[in-house]
């Protein structure tokens, strides 16, 4: 199943080369990508520009997510916490492929 | 009476999508008859999103050109766009009234 | 199961309260939202678009409102209200005057459908054997525009004929439409212009949906044309990759006649420009 993932992000991601160093630079290209999570948009996010400000800056995630699942299910999904928020449902929508945001969890959990 | 129907059809979309690591046994045939006869679906209800024909037909395309993982990956992730915009349709047809302003 | 029904009653009930508001007080609580969201916005002014509350960029807005882009669609448009159909008629024949906003869109009881200007303008066409003009862009926008200039000032004042239960229903499909999340990316209208109003995504201020239906058609420098509400409607929603409905099909109609009944009592002030 992870293989499967992988191979489906490997596939459909072309952009995340062998090159990409860290996993944590991974996500970092993930979420900024404009065709994958996007994430500037809304988000402010240190060593991003031109974010918009429709959601609060993502900051200091350590802390808000002491557990790491809590910051995925909020990706995977944000209208399970608040049916109302308008953040788009990354993994229950196949946005982002299991594979990718596992790699954006990694990025926003190190902001 | 529509009310339940709804909601016991969004239930087993719920655990549709879940349980969709059990399409992996599927052929990459079985898996585009399922995406596109959801894809459809989604259609009728209204909903349909851009990017699901389009993956059906790649996954076509790739299989043609016989690049069977490829067509699997893509044939995947067109199944699961299209149960996606069915549970999307069934869901929201439930809960758009929370967004109205009174 | 019990449980599970007595569930779904509950959430019936909760959920029919809104569901079954009528259009007046949902216009009530619609127009309240902005008005308190932005209360620094002077009464009317929303028929303004996302410049109602962007003083800045009102400024250079205006600049171009000095040497209007529309200016030569409108033109074209009052030649060809102007020009004759191959039976000698022409849209004169039609409507008795060219200011024709006001009017639409309406409920046709006996077609039990929403007939918005632009379908009237094809339908003088066709009525006089000739071909109906694409709905997007092009001749449509023109004609649409021309008109729109002439009723400039005119009151939005949409009907639902009380008692007339395809009118209600193709209102309550207007709203539901408005409302409900779609794509792959898992918006609504409201998400965007009513919730996210005034908010940036990346550098676009979301403009208020109050006021949206006004200033039909738009000259936008993006289009570097003239384009039909229905064609925005379309690109709205295929940014969130849903698939768009046709334009002028029951679905955007739909959507048109709870969008303008929405912004009753603002003025109609097409065409517009826009970015
Ligand atoms: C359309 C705008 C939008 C996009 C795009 C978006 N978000 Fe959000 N996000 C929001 C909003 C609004 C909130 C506020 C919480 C709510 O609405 O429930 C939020 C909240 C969050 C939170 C919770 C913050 C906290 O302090 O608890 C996290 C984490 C988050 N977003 C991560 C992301 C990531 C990662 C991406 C890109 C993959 C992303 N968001 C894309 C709008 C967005
Ligand atoms: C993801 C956000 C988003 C969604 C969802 C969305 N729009 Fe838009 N829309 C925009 C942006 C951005 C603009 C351009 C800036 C502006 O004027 O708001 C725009 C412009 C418009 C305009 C032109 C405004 C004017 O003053 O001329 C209309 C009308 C409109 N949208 C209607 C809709 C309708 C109806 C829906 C639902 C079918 C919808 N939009 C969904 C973001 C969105």
């Amino acid at each position: 199943m992870i293989m499967k993932a992988a191979l489906a992000a490997a596939l459909l991601a072309g952009s995340l080369g062998a090159a990409a160093d860290s996993v944590v630079e991974q996500g970092k290209q993930v979420a900024f990508d404009r065709k994958k999570g996007n994430c500037l948009t809304c988000h402010q996010m240190e060593g991003g520009t031109l974010a918009g400000n429709w959601g609060p800056p993502l900051m200091a995630m350590k802390a808000r997510y002491p557990n790491k699942e809590d910051l995925r299910a909020q990706i995977w999904d944000p209208t399970k916490r608040n049916p109302m928020t308008s953040m788009p449902p990354f993994g229950r929508n196949g946005i982002l492929t299991e594979a990718e945001i596992d790699l954006v969890v990694e990025f926003v959990h190190s902001l | 009476m529509k009310a339940i129907k709804g909601l016991v059809v969004t239930g087993a979309l719920a655990l549709a999508a879940m349980a969709h690591a059990g399409s992996h046994g599927m052929s990459v045939d079985a898996l585009l008859e399922k995406a596109a006869a959801a894809n459809a679906n989604a259609k009728s209800l209204g909903y349909e999103w851009t990017i699901t024909a389009p993956a059906i037909k790649n996954a076509q395309k790739a299989l043609a050109a016989g690049n069977a993982d490829e067509a699997k990956a893509l044939a995947e992730q067109a199944l699961f766009w299209a149960e996606a915009s069915v549970f999307q349709g069934e869901n929201e047809g439930q809960s758009w009234e929370m967004r109205v302003p009174r | 199961m019990k449980t599970l029904t007595q569930l779904t009653l509950a959430l019936s009930v909760a959920v029919s309260g809104a569901a079954f508001a009528s259009p007046e007080a949902d216009q009530k609580a619609f127009q309240k939202f902005y008005e308190s969201r932005f209360s620094q916005v002077a009464e009317g002014d929303f028929i303004n678009g996302v410049y109602s509350i962007l003083p800045a960029a009102r400024e250079q807005w205006e600049a171009i409102e000095e040497f209007p882009p529309y200016e030569p669609e409108v033109e074209i448009g009052e030649e060809l209200y102007n020009t004759a159909f191959a039976n000698g008629k022409s849209f004169a024949d039609c409507f008795d005057t060219p200011a024709q906003r006001e009017n639409y869109p309406y409920w046709d009881a006996d077609r039990e459908m929403v007939v918005t200007m632009e379908r009237a303008i094809n339908e003088c066409r066709t009525a006089n054997g000739e071909k109906a003009w694409g709905w997007k862009k092009g001749k449509i926008a023109a004609l649409s525009a021309y008109m729109s200039y002439e009723s400039r000032g005119q009151e939005i004042s949409v009907t639902i004929p009380e008692g007339d239960e395809g009118a209600l229903a193709a209102y309550n499909a207007g709203k539901e439409m408005f409302y409900t999340k779609r794509g792959q990316l898992n918006f609504s209208c409201s998400d965007c212009h009513m919730y996210g109003a005034g908010l940036n995504a990346r550098a676009d201020t979301m403009s208020p949906a109050f006021g949206h239906a006004s200033h039909w058609p738009v000259y936008r420098s993006k289009w570097q044309a003239m384009g039909t509400l229905h064609r925005r409607f379309g690109g709205c929603n295929t940014n969130i990759r849903a698939k768009p409905f046709k334009a002028q099909g029951p679905e955007y109609s739909n959507l048109e006649y709870f969008l303008t009944y929405m912004s009753n009592g603002l003025e109609f002030n097409g065409p517009g420009a826009r970015k």
